[in-house]
């Protein structure tokens, strides 16, 4: 009798966790809808990926009465793939998809146009070009915060060679492109001789980055600008960096390393506005990738933009550094971008004094 | 209607896989009633193509549960024969100058690869009584790794040649191949399970392997033949992925033994062994299909996905444990009137 009424519990429990987590508004409300827009981000994983998402919800709500289904990519292609053919299943009105997968994109674009969905790609160009596109515009962005590195790191020690290390997701070719050679570029183009010393897949994430800049840090001490191809990974370069006793910076000049990453979200601004962190650049869009991804899916759907032609949105990476951005542009990026509500000056403060 | 039929009628409804099917009818009442885009001709065809890898390489861990093993290498294994098979057709064995290969001859490889993981497995744990767990564990990571460093971790999406995608893609009179294909193997399972020696030494292995052994079942070699069946299987799925999805990925399949795992539990084939059905298993995968699929449709996020696998996951384990007990009271009772 106690298990069954255990069983009965914990039935109730899975049928209205939904409604907790959700999904409980959804049949009520679709009605009051306009379209219905499906968005498969790359992983929700990312503080970035969860604030486009979330932005793209926002904007399309308030914008185009439109409402989005977003079904997580786990930065897996066969969970993407998947998710694409629910997305056309459930017959959606258009979608977007970010996947760092030339192939995949392609894949997904030759799906979405057999079903007759309009589709817009974002980040990886598709190996077929046969539907709009929206580009952050990364290459710039990188190559500034490379020469911005190399110049601060060349001021303080004019005699210490450049050894730069990268931290990327392995196996994404437009990311060298876009992100690690581009980065590495704008190294070049201040100090010539600078080396590519090593660059290893850090997975997108904090955790495998800070092991594998350990191994990094263990076999190339040398090594003293850092790129990390997001904020996760770079924020795990800065805790392998911190565990060896480096990571430091004196009022804003190195002393260990400088490190980079991109996405520009909350927990990677804190670290670049403390003037002690090594930590002290990034870039990043997202509240206008979100909103290029909403307008061209209600282009699409109306008429305005062909479905099976190839054109790009191009948007601003935003640069954002310790030497050249202040705290309150700072503070207004992160609440553009991030839905921040906090105080960034009073969150630096906060991690200084731990 | 004669009397054994209306006897087995009742046996069936009666039944823990029965109620399991009222569970998964429930689900999909449910999701029905919460979403407006799940109740679709196209969504359950779309469900059922998400779940035939794991109603697949689940005939096979299910017999290999039956005897109290398990497999954990299926991911790895569908990983390594996704992307060799694709590196076949695609590139041939380039250092031993071998052109690209027609996809009979590179499936046929990749089969026999898939079979030899199962065999390693077998060796391990029959040879070298090695833990099912430990073993297979092993034989995870050495899978992944070698799917990754065949293609250094890079997916093959360029030089795809003609008709790669059709087992995957195309359909026959309407119906899609990889339903066929399923059916094929679904059926052939149940009647291995039904019918065959096979079936029944392997539940006589889980429920006691001494007395197994002693009534001249060769357990060995039974577990070492379920782990070969298993690891073709799963080198089938692997080339089935890659034609659905038309391109060759080393990360393939990652969890994918734990989504078999669950269904094969779900599906009432306890890890003790001993007992089980294809049947069940079939439900369990379709179980874990809607759930994702429904979990989707009313758009909540993956993390709270994963803990509702778990709830449904312990909800499956206390229902068959449940019906365990009550069989073992009716069996008792019985008992106490003979």
């Amino acid at each position: 009798m106690k298990k069954l009424v255990l069983v009965l519990l914990i039935v109730t429990l899975a049928a209205a966790l939904p409604v907790f987590a959700g999904g409980g508004r959804e049949r009520e409300s679709e009605r009051d809808y306009d379209f219905v827009f499906g968005k498969v981000p790359y992983t929700f994983e990312h503080a970035y990926h969860q604030s486009a998402c979330r932005t793209l919800e926002e904007y399309a709500a308030r914008e185009y009465n439109a409402k989005v289904i977003i079904i997580d990519g786990e930065a897996n292609a066969e969970v993407t793939l998947a998710a694409i053919e629910n997305l056309i299943a459930q017959g959606v009105d258009a979608m977007a998809m970010h996947t760092g997968d030339a192939g995949l994109s392609a894949a997904a674009v030759r799906l979405a146009h057999a079903a007759n969905i309009p589709i817009v790609t974002t980040l990886i160009r598709p190996d077929i070009q046969t539907a709009p596109h929206i580009q952050p515009m990364e290459t710039a962005s990188s190559q500034y915060m490379g020469a911005e590195a190399a110049r601060q790191w060349k001021a303080a020690h004019p005699d210490k060679p450049i050894r730069v290390a990268m931290l990327n997701f392995g196996g994404i070719p437009q990311i060298w492109e876009m992100r690690t050679g581009a980065f590495f570029d704008g190294v070049k183009s201040v100090d010539p001789n600078a080396q590519l010393v090593t660059m290893l897949n850090g997975y997108g994430s904090t955790v495998r980055s800070m092991e594998v800049t350990l191994d990094i840090l263990q076999a190339n001490p040398e090594v003293n600008i850092i790129f990390g191809a997001n904020d996760e990974m770079a924020l795990g370069a800065l805790a392998a960096c911190e565990q060896l006793g480096r990571g430091k910076m004196n009022d804003g000049v190195p002393v260990s390393e400088i490190i980079a990453g991109l996405d520009a979200s909350s927990a990677a601004l804190v670290k670049i506005f403390d003037p002690d962190s090594s930590f002290k650049l990034t870039h990043g869009a997202v509240r206008d990738v979100a909103r290029a991804e909403a307008d061209t899916m209600y282009g699409m759907v109306t008429g305005a933009i062909p479905v099976k032609e190839y054109f790009e949105t191009q948007v601003l990476s935003q640069p954002i550094d310790f030497w050249n951005t202040s705290l309150a542009e700072a503070q207004r990026f992160l609440e553009l971008n991030f839905f921040y509500t906090g105080s960034l000056a009073a969150d630096v403060d906060a991690a200084r004094s731990r | 209607m004669s009397t054994s039929m209306k006897k087995n009628i009742k046996q069936f409804i009666t039944s823990p896989t029965f109620l399991l099917f009222l569970i998964f009818i429930a689900l999909n009442v449910y999701f029905s009633l919460a979403t407006n885009r799940f109740f679709r001709v196209n969504n359950y065809v779309n469900i059922i193509k998400q779940s035939t890898m794991i109603m697949i390489v689940g005939c096979g861990a299910t017999f290999l549960m039956m005897t109290e093993s398990l497999d954990l290498s299926v991911g790895s294994n569908l990983a390594l024969t996704n992307i060799v098979y694709t590196f076949l057709a695609v590139f041939g064995i380039p250092f031993l100058g071998i052109a690209p290969m027609p996809l009979l001859l590179a499936g046929g490889i990749v089969i026999l690869i898939g079979a030899a993981i199962g065999l390693i497995n077998g060796i391990l744990i029959t040879r070298f009584k090695f833990e099912p767990f430990i073993a297979t564990l092993a034989l995870l990571y050495i899978g992944r790794g070698l799917a990754l460093a065949t293609v250094d971790g890079q997916s093959i999406r360029t030089g795809i040649p003609d008709g790669f995608g059709s087992i995957g893609n195309d359909e026959l009179f309407g119906i899609p191949y990889l339903f066929i294909i399923v059916f094929f193997i679904v059926v052939s399972f149940m009647l291995l399970e039904r019918k065959s020696v096979l079936g029944k030494h392997a539940v006589a292995i889980g429920a006691n392997r001494n007395a197994a052994f002693f009534s001249g079942i060769n357990v060995d070699r039974v577990i070492m033949g379920l782990y070969i069946m298993t690891g073709v299987l799963a080198g089938l799925a692997g080339i089935l992925t890659a034609s659905r999805f038309q391109f060759g990925d080393p990360r393939t399949g990652v969890g994918f033994e734990f989504n078999v795992l669950i269904a094969v539990l779900l599906g009432g084939t306890p890890l003790s062994g001993g007992k089980g059905t294809i049947f069940g298993t079939m439900i369990g995968a379709l179980i874990v299909a809607v759930l994702g699929n429904g979990l989707n449709a009313m758009d909540v996020v993956r993390f709270w996905q994963t803990v509702f696998q778990g709830i449904i996951l312990i909800g499956a384990i206390i229902f068959h444990s449940q019906m365990k007990s009550r069989g073992r009271a009716k069996l008792l009772a019985a008992g106490t009137r003979g």
